[in-house]
């Protein structure tokens, strides 16, 4: 049997703002449709681990290979050079990402934050990205919301429809940056649902999150992080249930009992 | 105690209306040139790379930190003399105006570019929009609603500052009241309707300014 290319691999990735070391030599693996959630305390790097892979961060040290291309990296002589332009790009869609504040376009509808994409980078017809764009909104079930603007959406609405706008470039990887946390608690659960009809649909996820109980009901694997380093990584259930290490455990049992 | 006479007013009701034209006719180019120059001076400080925002800094600094009367003045006889271009007194000041302002325009971009949200950048990044989408599609379109005001309040200076060209002679409104004035005596009179044609000509874009912003608001 060939062993399959990982959909997301990292190797040795570190990351500073000015003296500070966000990540500090990241190795990480996500098999393709898997669904891995990374938790950890927050200033731990998770979401400078989600924009370094979306290359939102560029100036990272090491390697993030996305379907065993290099991003925005090119090997020339045995040294790593920054790459930009069509080569970058051939990567970088490979990636969706959504975000904990949406991040909708409040001045287009919500159709128009879905297809604006289409139309300016798959150059579609207004047509075209129009049909993809309503297809999209009955997945994620907002068909009625098409020419509202996302200032009239609930949070949850809003989010859903952030997530139809990243599918809508028919990413292979979907990142998700906490995009529970800025939501009231009875807008979770509709939110976690289309995430979760994702994944059995088989899409490779990368999901930063503080739901555990998600995380324990859709994920392969979790990776606990705290302060730029993983400190495990395993089956969800292992992890989530019979921490190995001190640090997993201490964080799950503050969590827990902050649920209460 | 004065007399006063507005009847002589109405006699001069063409010379008030054509100094209104001239003065619409500069400062509409002033405010068409002002626009265009200071979106590229504000989207050139807000950028990263010291060699666009260092020299777009300075151009800000030193047309909006000297008198515009001056730079009409330095347009008008400078000029000529050092780079052998001469302008007649019309464009001078349409010139000077122009640079004048597009360093007030360029801050007004540059604060409502940096007012956008930098989330809604990094979801256009990240959706393979590149720069000049981004910024077409994306930044301006927003900044453009938040800089309704601060733009209008553009305008009414811009028309304002325009009777500074009469000091190089131009027949805007200011220069050819003062003009009538020698004749008649009346220059209470005649600048009191002056101030009234000002705000005639200012007040409907004030007013339709304000009737966009509310428009856009019900909006988003």
């Amino acid at each position: 049997m060939t062993p399959t290319v990982p959909a997301i691999q990292l190797q040795d990735v570190k990351k500073r703002f000015g003296s500070l070391d966000v990540l500090c030599g990241i190795n990480l693996e996500v098999d393709p449709g898997g669904v891995v959630c990374v938790i950890g305390p927050s200033g731990s790097g998770k979401s400078t681990l989600l924009r370094c892979i979306a290359y939102l961060e560029d100036d990272f040290e090491g390697k993030i290979y996305l379907e065993g291309d290099l991003l925005g990296r090119a090997l020339r002589n045995g040294h790593l050079e920054r790459v930009g332009g069509a080569a970058l790009r051939k990567v970088q869609i490979k990636v969706g990402m959504v975000f904990q504040n949406f991040n909708l376009w409040p001045h287009k509808t919500v159709l128009g934050n879905i297809i604006q994409a289409l139309i300016l980078v798959k150059k579609m017809t207004r047509t075209e990205a129009e049909d993809i764009g309503d297809q999209l909104l009955a997945k994620v079930g907002l068909s009625d919301k098409r020419k509202e603007y996302p200032s009239r959406l609930s949070g949850g609405q809003q989010q859903r429809v952030a997530i139809a706008r990243a599918l809508a470039m028919r990413p292979r990887i979907m990142l998700f940056d906490e995009v529970t946390s800025a939501l009231d608690a009875e807008l979770v659960d509709e939110v976690l649902q289309v995430m979760k009809q994702l994944a059995e649909e088989g899409m490779t996820m990368l999901v930063v999150t503080h739901e555990l109980g998600f995380a324990a009901r859709v994920a392969d694997r979790v990776v606990f992080m705290d302060k730029g380093v993983v400190i495990e990584e395993g089956p969800s259930e292992k992890v989530l249930k019979n921490p190995s290490q001190l640090r997993t455990r201490e964080f799950l049992s503050l969590v827990t009992h902050e649920e209460i | 105690m004065y007399d006063w006479n507005f009847n002589v007013i109405w006699d001069y009701r063409i010379v008030y209306m054509r100094g209104a034209l001239i003065t619409l006719e500069l400062s509409l180019l002033a405010v068409v040139f002002s626009m265009s120059l200071g979106l590229f001076v504000g989207i050139a400080r807000h950028s990263k790379r010291y060699i666009l925002s260092f020299p777009a800094s300075w151009y800000v600094e030193i047309f909006r930190d000297t008198p515009l009367l001056i730079q009409i003045v330095w347009i008008y006889y400078c000029l000529p003399i050092l780079l052998g271009v001469t302008l007649t007194a019309f464009w001078a000041s349409t010139v000077a105006l122009s640079l004048h302002m597009s360093a007030y325009v360029a801050e007004i971009f540059r604060a409502g570019i940096v007012s956008v949200d930098k989330g809604h950048v990094d979801a256009a990044k990240i959706l393979g929009l590149n720069y000049f989408q981004t910024m077409t599609r994306i930044i301006l379109p927003q900044v453009f609603r938040r800089m309704l005001p601060p733009l209008v309040n553009n305008f009414a200076d811009i028309l304002k500052l325009s009777a500074l060209a009469s000091v190089i002679g131009v027949y805007e409104l200011l220069h050819s009241v003062d003009n009538v004035i020698m004749n008649n005596f009346r220059p209470l009179e005649m600048y009191s309707v002056l101030a009234l044609v000002y705000f005639v000509l200012i007040f409907p874009v004030a007013f339709g300014a304000r009737r966009a912003e509310l428009y856009f608001a019900r909006r988003i």
